[in-house]
């Protein structure tokens, strides 16, 4: 099974034969968008349609096999931008086509829960996924093995991933945050300052009990910068990430246990390019252990947007016997978490002859 | 057997042609299904000439909105990896041009619609060579004279009064572009310089023509003639 993902800035492309990692090729363009301090959707699109050919013939090397050798094609069809996914999903139609084999346009987010397999073996019937990256901040009650999603929570406005890029720029930090914020953080006091944890209490923790909204706490780093300068206070970088990266995981963590415990699951699976945070990953240990919740996180580079991970989802899909998506499935910015594996509008319009 | 595609503008077209004869054809017309689409009239023509064994692939590389531009190139790259064919990109206004050649008598202005209210454009002597262009820009931003020529394309109709409009309003498709490549190859032309990547990427400054003047046949790589933070198309 070929992988293939396209959904914002990395192009990925990953061969499984059924739970096992053939090979896992990314090229990303992440320095493009760095002058911009954000992902610029023309330059990732130019960026994939660049990418793609020598991904695949690597990703195709490294596993040892040729694109002769595959049974079936998987391809994020959404969510994501959708100039990005097309790159992908027209590369994996005509590959379809012109190997004579099924393609499986399937759901980004199933992917981050189904890649874990690939490493710590077969999922639980039920678990709680906590999915969380630039794009992506999602509490996803999690059944059949992954392949039966229902959303239990959202961001309702940043996701987490984006908190820390707009951070990270408040702090003179770079382009992506993430790994920047985590790696000062090291070095400062998670209590030096006392950022807010938005939806944790009362009315709203009652009305959102799984949502995030990470946009109170991005201000009160802004409101708290700019008091320090007009006191001519010194502001140490490693305590104000420290303090909201701990304000952040806090939430992150407190709402992913709580949703495991009114759900009755003993599992945790975590996900998206945010779960290669350091704090994020020692905390959600800590308050695992002390409620006897198994937490299962993939390496770090299984993380991130990958094609290993769409591959690992489309093998699990051909093994339940799920028919294929065919080649005509839309490419959706907003597919829903419901949609694990797209299928085909009917064509209109289409004229010929011969 | 040549395989043909063209996603240059709101028609998604695909063609199988055995040397100059068009064997299938199948188009759609949707500014925003390309991608939909696309693989399904490929395995429709594919069907219709009868399963033929393909050994060329071509692809019109633009000038064109660049999403669906980018869908009808990726598709041809993957089908020339998965076949083990080489695949050409022709510009798309050049592959029209020299279809209408046959019937032009003198040099024109070859146009097609690059929303925002801009036009694409290049200038053809009689016989369809390329004088200048493709250029991206308001057809009355263009130089007086230049709006004198006989105006042709789905642009020419758009730009209205600015142009002298020839009454020809007709889009690239997959046979133009086929039937262009199909002749470069046959007449040996080498394939022309990648004309972007995304550290020299084209502008609407006169470059990406400079850079193509002369050249014909070309990689499967879109003729950028915008910067991507200006948007896409
Ligand atoms: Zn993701």
């Amino acid at each position: 099974m070929l992988g293939i993902e396209t959904s914002c800035d990395e192009t990925g492309i990953g061969v499984v034969r059924g739970r096992t990692l053939l090979s896992d090729a990314v090229a990303s363009s992440v320095d493009e968008h760095a002058r911009f301090g954000g992902v610029v959707p023309e330059v990732a699109s130019r960026a994939h349609l660049e990418a793609m050919a020598p991904t695949i013939e690597r990703a195709c090397g490294q596993a040892g096999i040729r694109l002769g050798d595959l049974d079936a094609i998987a391809v994020t069809a959404g969510p994501g931008l959708v100039g990005s996914l097309l790159v992908g999903t027209a590369t994996a139609k005509a590959l379809a086509l012109g190997l004579g084999i099924p393609l499986y346009g399937v759901n980004h987010l199933a992917g981050h829960v189904v890649v874990d397999e690939l490493e710590h073996g077969p999922l639980p019937d039920g678990c709680i996924a906590l999915l969380v990256s630039g794009g992506h901040t999602s509490l996803v009650l999690v059944r059949g093995q992954g392949t039966d999603l229902h959303p239990l929570g959202a961001t309702l406005d940043d996701a987490a991933g984006e908190a820390f890029d707009k951070v990270a720029r408040l702090l003179d930090l770079p382009f992506p945050g993430g790994p920047w914020i985590d790696r000062a953080a090291r070095e400062g006091a998670a209590d030096a300052i006392d950022f807010p944890r938005g939806l944790m209490i009362g009315n709203d923790a009652a009305r959102y009990p799984y949502d995030f909204s990470f946009s109170g706490v991005k201000s009160a780093v802004l409101r708290w910068i700019r008091k320090q300068q007009s006191e001519g206070a010194a502001i140490s970088v490693p305590d104000v990430a420290a303090s909201f990266q701990e304000a952040v995981v806090d939430v992150l963590t407190r709402k992913a246990i709580a949703a495991c415990r009114d759900h009755g699951i003993d599992h945790l699976v975590l996900g998206g390019g945010v779960a290669a945070n350091s704090r994020l990953r020692a905390l959600a240990e800590e308050r695992c252990a002390e409620q006897g919740i198994e937490l299962r996180i993939p390496r770090p580079g299984l993380c991130t947007d990958n094609g290993a991970m769409i591959a690992a989802l489309g093998a699990k899909l051909v093994s339940n016997g799920m028919p294929p998506s065919g080649l005509g499935f839309p490419t959706t910015s907003t597919l829903a978490l419901s949609t694990v594996v797209s299928d085909e509008p009917a064509p209109s319009g289409v004229s010929s002859s011969q | 057997m040549i395989l043909g595609i063209d996603t240059s503008s709101a028609r998604t077209s695909t063609a199988v042609l055995d040397a100059d004869r068009v064997v299938a054809y199948a188009e759609h017309d949707d500014p925003r299904r390309h991608g939909e689409v696309l693989a399904g009239l490929v395995q429709q023509v594919l069907a219709d000439a009868g399963h033929p064994s393909i050994d060329r692939i071509a692809c019109g590389v633009g000038p064109g909105p660049y999403t669906g531009l980018r869908v009808g190139i990726a598709t041809a790259v993957a089908l020339g990896l998965a076949w083990q064919v080489p695949v050409h990109g022709a510009c798309s206004l050049d592959a029209r041009a020299a279809s209408l050649a046959s019937t032009a008598r003198t040099a024109f202005v070859l146009a097609s619609d690059a929303r925002r209210g801009e036009v694409y454009w290049a200038q053809y002597t009689a016989d369809g060579t390329r004088l200048d262009g493709p250029f991206v820009c308001r057809a009355r931003d263009i130089d007086p004279d230049i709006r004198d020529w006989p105006w042709s394309g789905e642009g020419a109709a758009l730009a209205g009064e600015a142009v002298a409009f020839t009454g020809d309003a007709t889009r690239p498709t997959a046979v133009d572009v086929a039937r262009l490549v199909q002749r470069l190859v046959s007449q040996g032309e080498p394939v022309g310089p990648v004309v972007e990547s995304l550290a020299a990427h084209g502008t609407d400054d006169g470059s990406t023509a400079a850079r193509l003047a002369g050249h014909r046949l070309l990689p499967p790589v879109p003729l950028y003639v915008r910067r991507p933070d200006a948007m896409g198309g």
